[in-house]
């Protein structure tokens, strides 16, 4: 197949994860699950891996659980099968929406809900809604089973979070506490297959008009998807009027030290990231 | 670098085995193309970005450009060359888009229908933005994208007179 690639590799598709871990502890070993993100670096001369293991076979990362005591996503679950489960969709129903709405129905088809976290992108959609809903990473290694928060994962970029021979087997999230409202914008330069050029995920309680257990993530305001403690602590135990909206947004473009590249300015992507956190902070208090 | 040994794999594609010797790297597309003879599957950005090499895989719309061709064994391929036989009448979708001048460089076409085709399969009566959504994965350099999207509307519909 001459137009295939130039770089040639081995494949395992071990089926046994302490198999897995021997193989992904190997020099130059990448892991595989859906394969968009491994395949567009290989495609594009990117890769440099001189085996690929592909976890697909291994027990367990077909489970998408959902129950009283919270959702579990395994490894090789697809954004399309997420979107599907309208169990899941009634407990974490922005988390759905957004899943169904990621790249294209090809994408979704193959991408992993795993994935889109494990892959440690700067943009993400489903990795601010993930970080302020705490969802936590469940990882098998060589050195046995530990649990690591998505917000800690994407605190450096691609698996840098994890050590050799070690891959995330699933991922799960606790029920969200009642009356936890979830608000998500993003903007993006297409509407169809595009990823956010920034986006806000804010989650609060409200009783009485006023915020509380509050929860702020933003992509585009620094390098990786992050929580913003400060604009947090600027809405905690505050109500929603419009002195409290400009006070939170202030915090956030205060907070936010965003990336400048082709797409966008760093100024540009301040000022959009607070009317996204504007836009967020106005669904929560109609919802 | 020393390549991965050559294996024999047997590929269902259009419902025809096909035995075809590749190594782990090959990517389905150029085996579809070149192993399988079904030149249908077009590679357009070799970035996962275009949607020109779709294919349908358990029915699904998935991106050959970015699947390994030992992944698919022993799943259910379809490429454009299914939609009709070379003598056959066409598919509903490829009448359409004759009908509806839905085709013009042709390089996005088979892709497109791959894409609308497994839309009507789940949604035999879909709205503009269900449609929209669907191809929302394929682009059309040409631009050409209000006619593809009345000429999927329009199968729709003639696939649910037919059922009447």
């Amino acid at each position: 197949m001459a137009g295939t690639g130039t770089m040639s590799f081995a494949y395992e598709r071990p089926t046994d994860w302490s198999e897995a871990g021997r193989l992904l502890a190997l020099p130059g070993a990448v892991a595989k699950m859906g394969g968009c993100d491994v395949l567009t670096k290989f495609r594009s001369g990117r890769l440099q891996a001189q085996t690929v293991v592909a976890l697909n076979a291994l027990p367990g990362v077909d489970e998408l659980s959902v129950d009283a005591g919270g959702a579990r996503i395994g490894a090789a679950v697809t954004l399309a099968q997420l979107a599907r489960r309208a169990d899941f969709a009634v407990g974490w129903p922005v988390i759905a929406n957004a899943a169904a709405r990621i790249a294209s129905p090809a994408i979704r088809a193959s991408a992993t809900v795993v994935g889109n976290v494990a892959q440690g992108w700067s943009v993400s959609d489903l990795v601010p809604l993930l970080q302020v809903c705490d969802a936590e990473l469940d990882i098998r290694g060589p050195a046995g089973r530990w649990k690591m928060s998505v917000a800690d994962y994407a605190k450096t970029p691609g698996s840098a979070a994890l050590k050799p021979g070690e891959a995330i087997c699933a991922l799960a999230l606790k029920p969200l506490p009642s009356g936890l409202r979830v608000a998500y914008k993003r903007f993006s330069f297409k509407q169809a297959f595009d990823l956010p050029l920034v986006s806000v995920a804010v989650a609060a309680a409200m009783k009485s008009g006023v915020c509380g257990d509050v929860r702020v993530a933003a992509v585009g305001g620094h390098a990786m998807p992050a929580r913003c403690a400060s604009v947090e602590a600027a809405l905690n135990g505050k109500c929603l009027d419009a002195a409290t909206i400009e006070a939170v947004a202030a915090a956030l473009s205060a907070w936010a030290d965003p990336p400048a590249d082709f797409r966008a300015s760093a100024a540009y992507r301040r000022q959009v990231l607070t009317t996204m956190l504007r836009r967020a902070l106005s669904t929560l208090a109609g919802a | 670098m020393t390549q991965s040994a050559k294996q024999t794999i047997e590929l269902d594609v259009d419902g025809e085995i096909v035995e075809v010797a590749v190594r782990p790297h090959h990517l389905l597309v150029d085996v579809l193309r070149e192993g399988c003879g079904r030149i249908s599957v077009k590679e357009g950005c070799e970035s996962a970005n275009c949607g020109a090499c779709t294919v349908l895989i358990d029915g699904q719309p998935t991106l050959s450009c970015i699947t390994l061709a030992v992944d698919a064994v022993g799943h259910k391929i379809r490429t454009a060359e299914s939609l009709s036989g070379p003598d056959g009448p066409l598919h509903p979708l490829q009448e359409a888009f004759i009908q509806n001048h839905a085709i013009q460089c042709g390089f996005c076409t088979p892709g497109m229908l791959l894409a609308s085709a497994a839309l009507l399969e789940t949604t035999p009566n879909p709205s503009e933005s269900e449609i929209r959504n669907a191809i929302g994965g394929n682009l059309c350099r040409c631009t050409g994208y209000v006619r593809i999207v009345r000429a999927v509307g329009e199968a729709a519909q003639v696939g649910q007179s037919a059922k009447r």
